[in-house]
């Protein structure tokens, strides 16, 4: 029974993605991403974080006090809008320093 | 709340009086007989208008009639005791044509610009001097005057409560002390009954909706949004803090965004929506993200519907958002204004984004103070009120500025707010090229009405009764501007030209004064069309009414019939022109 009933959820939600026909000029998609880097200068109204492979995000959320300099692990979100306006930007949940 | 002059030391406030009773007369300035060849005014003036007295010559009466009929001008009023004579051209003339023309003459004592004066409105908000981007007197080492003229634009303007302006974005600390008098209040829900009184769907919505939490408080949790809302509409000269671009206006806190900052494009959409359906006429935007929300697009086209100006931030990443896409910044609507960052030497500001397609112009976005709430949160200070940088910041201040037009001229859509806010910038080089206006925000000249020549034709003939033909009345906003005896029974142009604000509705009035409503007095006047600079517009169409003159002076579009182009009893036509035809 239970099994039947997630066959049809799941068909439900791919007849519903079929079914979408506006144009797919919205290209966010929600993903929990985890990154270690540094917290750098340069963010204007939010924190600048360069990862160690050089890809740079503005954060939000509560980042502990961390501050510029500070090498640090990170997981978040990569927000759809928000008041950054400076580059990509992730919702931070997690943070922490590392050495 | 105090008065400083700017423009003209030592000029009181009996002299402003005067001068706004358009009869102001100093002896600087005033051309002299035998000055030299053409030459151009430097202070503000009113155009097409000067003051003029005539001498008393010996054994003649004053050389004015002689010297109108010669020149070709008329005097329109004469102040009493100094025997000066505001006149105006009857051909259209310039201020320095007919000043040049008059102190020729021999009967002519002097003759002078009516010149304009202003006054600055400082409000008696302690920490205004820190304010630079609204009043720059190089208090922060920057340029003087490289600001929005606030105080300028208060003489004039500081505010309505008929205008709410939605703040969309991480809602507002609604009870901070220089906001609260300035907060919007539902008034058609009952606070606390669990019950949606004004069926909008949201229940107890007395402060407006937090779409983050979807719930009724949309209290501020990180700062952001009550910073802009201190910069669009923090209660001016109320003796505390800060002051907005609006003194009195109506703030509508609307949340979407959490208390880290983000939000979602289904939350931005619900949050515009409601602003536009609950009568708010302009929301502030201080976020975007870069990808395009065909969600949020069909918002703003049905808040550009319900009439409500969208301004928006252009973005923090130094950009060219004519290359690299910034959404909303980049949206096609027409009720969507783009906002750049300037310092405070009219640079663009580092950070900002720009776009000489898409980003509109600039204003102040570096080191704004502003108010933030007390408690504890991302951007929260103990103090009330703290510094920021960003296009968040300057775009509050043109949505305050948009507030102040809106509360002038009533009548405007957010296309006329937008372009006035446009066509009125202080251009400034570091935004050549780089935003569509090439200037900053000036809030004053936005304010103020400048006065462009504007040739009117009204096409008419008349028909005689005892040899009496119709007389014909001109009026702009109810002022008359012309008076024309129709004496031809065919259509012939009746042309004059008046100063008139440009990018502004007008209502034009054509009056037939003398037709006697008895038989025999049975003349008639026929209007054929009227046009304002190109656009001919036809009686009988839309945006023409008809008062037919039966004594309750309501257009009230009686008798207009498609295509009817007579008026057969003492009556008028009003032709309401759009913004557009000037």
């Amino acid at each position: 029974m239970v099994g039947r009933f997630l066959a049809l959820a799941l068909l439900s939600i791919l007849n519903v993605a079929c079914a979408d026909t506006v144009a797919p000029k919205s290209t966010y998609e929600s993903t929990m991403i985890s990154l270690t880097g540094v917290l750098i200068e340069g963010g204007v109204e939010c924190q600048l974080f360069q990862a160690n492979d050089g890809r740079e995000y503005t954060l939000m959320g509560d980042l502990k006090g961390l501050k510029n300099g500070d090498k640090v692990q990170l997981s978040g979100e990569e927000a759809e809008v928000s008041f950054c306006m400076q580059g990509k930007t992730l919702s931070v949940k997690v943070i922490s320093k590392v050495k | 709340m105090q008065t400083i002059n700017k423009q003209s030391s030592g000029l009181n406030l009996l002299m402003r009086v005067v001068a706004l009773a358009g009869l102001v007369f100093i002896s600087a300035g005033a051309y002299a007989t035998g000055s030299g060849p053409a030459f151009k005014i430097n202070a503000a003036h009113v155009p097409g208008e000067v003051l003029v007295k005539f001498r008393s010559l010996p054994g003649q009466a004053s050389d004015a009639a002689a010297a109108h009929a010669a020149i070709g001008g008329q005097t329109m009023d004469i102040l009493p005791v100094i025997n000066a004579h505001r006149i105006r051209g009857t051909r259209n003339q310039s201020a320095e044509a007919l000043m040049q023309a008059y102190a020729k003459r021999a009967g002519v004592e002097y003759a002078e610009p009516n010149y304009i004066y202003t006054t600055q409105v400082v409000p008696n908000d302690p920490r205004f001097a820190e304010m630079w981007g609204l009043n720059n007197i190089g208090q922060t080492g920057g340029t003087a005057d490289a600001d929005v003229d606030g105080p300028e634009a208060w003489d004039k303007k500081t505010g309505s409560t008929a205008v709410t302006v939605a703040i969309i974005d991480t809602g507002v600390a609604y009870n901070h002390a220089d906001l609260a008098a300035n907060m919007w209040l539902n008034l058609g829900e009952i606070a606390g009954n669990g019950i949606d009184d004004d069926g909008n769907g949201y229940v107890d919505d007395v402060r407006g909706w937090d779409f983050a939490n979807n719930d009724n408080n949309p209290v501020d949790d990180q700062g952001h949004g009550t910073h802009t809302a201190g910069t669009v509409g923090a209660v001016g000269n109320n003796a505390t803090g800060v002051t907005g671009v609006a003194w009195q206006v109506k703030i509508m806190p609307l949340k979407f965004l959490t208390a880290s900052g983000a939000g979602s494009s289904l939350g931005a959409a619900r949050a515009i929506l409601y602003a536009s359906a609950m009568g708010a006429k302009i929301s502030n935007n201080s976020w975007g993200g870069g990808a395009y929300s065909q969600t949020i697009e069909n918002a703003i086209a049905t808040a550009n519907q319900r009439g409500m100006l969208f301004v928006v931030a252009a973005g923090n990443s130094n950009a060219n958002n004519d290359t690299t896409s910034s959404y909303p910044c980049n949206s096609p609507q027409p009720n969507v204004l783009c906002v750049a960052a300037t310092d405070h030497n009219d640079n663009k500001a580092s950070f900002s984004s720009y776009g000489a397609k898409n980003v509109d112009l600039g204003a102040p976005g570096v080191s704004i103070l502003s108010t933030v709430p007390t408690g504890t949160c991302g951007l929260c200070a103990s103090s009330g009120y703290r510094f920021l940088n960003g296009t968040s910041m300057s775009t509050p201040h043109v949505a305050g500025a948009a507030a102040l037009v809106l509360a002038q001229f009533p009548n405007f859509t957010p296309v006329d707010i937008k372009n006035r806010l446009m066509q009125t910038v202080d251009p400034v080089p570091s935004l050549t090229g780089r935003t569509v206006t090439g200037g900053r925000l000036n809030v004053n000249r936005a304010l103020t009405i400048a006065a462009t020549a504007t040739p009117i034709t009204v096409v008419a003939r008349g028909t005689p009764v005892n040899g009496i033909y119709p007389i014909m009345v001109v009026r702009i906003d109810g002022n008359v501007v012309g008076t024309f005896n129709v004496n031809s029974s065919v259509f012939a142009d009746y042309a004059l030209s008046v100063n008139v604000a440009a990018a502004t509705a007008h209502a034009i009035d054509i009056v037939f004064t003398n037709d006697g409503f008895a038989a025999p007095e049975d003349r008639n006047l026929i209007v054929q069309s009227l046009r304002v600079n190109a656009t001919a517009f036809l009686p009988g169409t839309a945006g023409v009414t008809y008062d037919r003159g039966e004594g309750n002076a309501a257009f009230d579009g009686v008798d207009v019939l498609a295509g009817q182009e007579g008026m057969w009893w003492s009556g008028a036509l009003r032709f309401t022109i759009p913004s557009n035809a000037f």
